[in-house]
């Protein structure tokens, strides 16, 4: 079944940056981050919609030189999905095997990175990081909050 | 009751800002306090239309800070409330900074590199600044880690907020030279970003993270990401090209700024 699919990497809406062997991608919809491994990143670039799994994972064996498993590459599709860096358009297989059960099968030394998909959600305020109290911290005035808000209470707290 | 209206403006890391006070005393204070934080980037403009207009009126028993002509807070006229405002055009700056990234962390050099400690308010950067410059790092700030498009650091001394302990909640600013450190000359090469943060009783056990892990939790600290993420990936990852990541909880600072300065010194060419 899984040699079938084409997926295909989402482009619209992200901020890519290139590291070393990473790739940063953001994502302007959900104001969410991704950091993926060199595997990771390696699958979501040849995602374009043509290449079917098995093609990626031939790919994937020419650059690292060895032998790699389906699952890897499934693995990955699996993570990008969740984080939405693939197109829902048609079935993202699923591999059926939790990465800590591929590490178990693949051996901690194994040759190729498995694929990693690191994401952090970008705080949508920035005063939480001022100078000042905290949110829920006790307060007597406004300015003793980074949110600039001292809500009433009893006793009063910071917004 | 009528005030005159006292006004100065300024341009620092390309954003324009005009504050109105109706104090001469309060425009005074803060145009010498901004002043002597923007120096290396400052320039009057007092006629250019500005970014961003901040201005402090009074009432009888209040004062309040408006921002664009938008309410921000009102509170008695006294220091905590000038600080608040300091703060405020500090931030304006720092969101929208040209060319610039600002990172909420502290920034210390030693021997000419740059130490970065990002952190939310409260997480001890400061305490561990000051320890760090008692060891004889040079300070850049306990605000913002401020990188230029090259990945460099560049100073933004501001006066450092000193809690008595690390679990206080009030602060007084101290300027540096009064705690006998002295204002890096910058740009200066980052070359340890750690992530940390006061854990009472903790382990020091810094781990060691990839280029990217580290940019990414950077970008929890970064100010422009949602307005400008192009400007903040690419030179954070400039950034990341001369810097190694590390993150540990660290008992208390005083015991933690020897270990951070040995971390640094491990990759010292």
């Amino acid at each position: 079944m899984t040699k079938f699919l084409k997926p295909e990497a989402r482009r619209n809406g992200i901020v890519t940056q290139e590291m070393s062997d990473e790739l940063l991608v953001y994502d302007l919809e959900s104001n969410k981050a991704h950091c993926l491994n060199s595997t990771a990143s390696f699958v979501w670039r040849n995602c374009d919609g043509e290449n079917t799994v098995d093609d990626i994972r031939a790919e994937f064996e020419q650059k690292t030189g060895q032998t790699v498993s389906e699952e890897i590459i499934v693995l990955a599709f699996e993570q990008l999905h969740s984080t939405e860096l693939i197109l829902s358009s048609g079935n993202v297989p699923a591999s059926g095997i939790s990465r800590r059960e591929l590490l178990k099968k693949a051996g901690f030394a194994a040759a190729v990175a498995l694929p990693l998909v690191s994401s952090l959600a970008v705080p949508s305020n920035v005063f939480a990081s001022l100078s000042g109290s905290p949110s829920g911290s006790p307060c007597t005035s406004p300015v003793e909050c980074s949110s600039g808000v001292c809500v009433p209470g009893t006793p009063p707290f910071c917004a | 009751m009528n005030y005159e209206i006292n006004t100065f403006g300024f341009t620092s890391f390309g954003v324009s800002v005009h504050v109105h006070t109706e104090s001469a005393g309060d425009s005074l204070r803060l145009k010498n306090r901004l002043s002597e934080l923007f120096k290396q980037n400052i320039e009057d403009s007092a006629e250019t239309e500005p970014d961003f207009q901040f201005a402090i009126k009074r009432t009888a028993d209040e004062v309040g800070l408006f921002k664009n002509g938008e309410h921000v807070v009102s509170g008695k006229a006294n220091d905590q409330f000038m600080n608040f405002a300091e703060t405020r055009i500090r931030l304006a700056v720092a969101e929208h900074a040209v060319r610039h990234v600002f990172v909420h962390a502290g920034v210390v050099s030693y021997r000419g590199r740059g130490i970065v400690i990002p952190g939310m308010s409260h997480s001890g950067k400061t305490t561990l600044v000051k320890f760090l410059l008692e060891r004889g790092a040079e300070y850049l700030s306990d605000e913002y880690a401020v990188v230029n498009e090259n990945g460099m650091l560049v100073p933004f001394p501001k006066p450092l907020s000193i809690r008595e302990d690390e679990t206080d909640s009030l602060q007084t600013n101290r300027r540096v030279e009064d705690l006998g450190g002295t204002i890096a000359e910058g740009p200066v090469i980052p070359t340890l970003v750690l992530f940390t943060s006061f854990n009472r009783g903790a382990a020091w056990k810094p781990e060691r993270l990839t280029g990217g892990s580290g940019v990414l939790k950077l970008l929890e600290h970064t100010l422009p990401i949602r307005k400008s993420p192009r400007l903040s990936l690419s030179v954070l990852n400039r950034l990341a090209d001369n810097a190694v990541f590390y993150e540990s909880f660290r008992p208390e600072a005083s015991n933690s700024a020897k270990k951070v300065i040995d971390l640094l010194e491990t990759h010292l060419t």
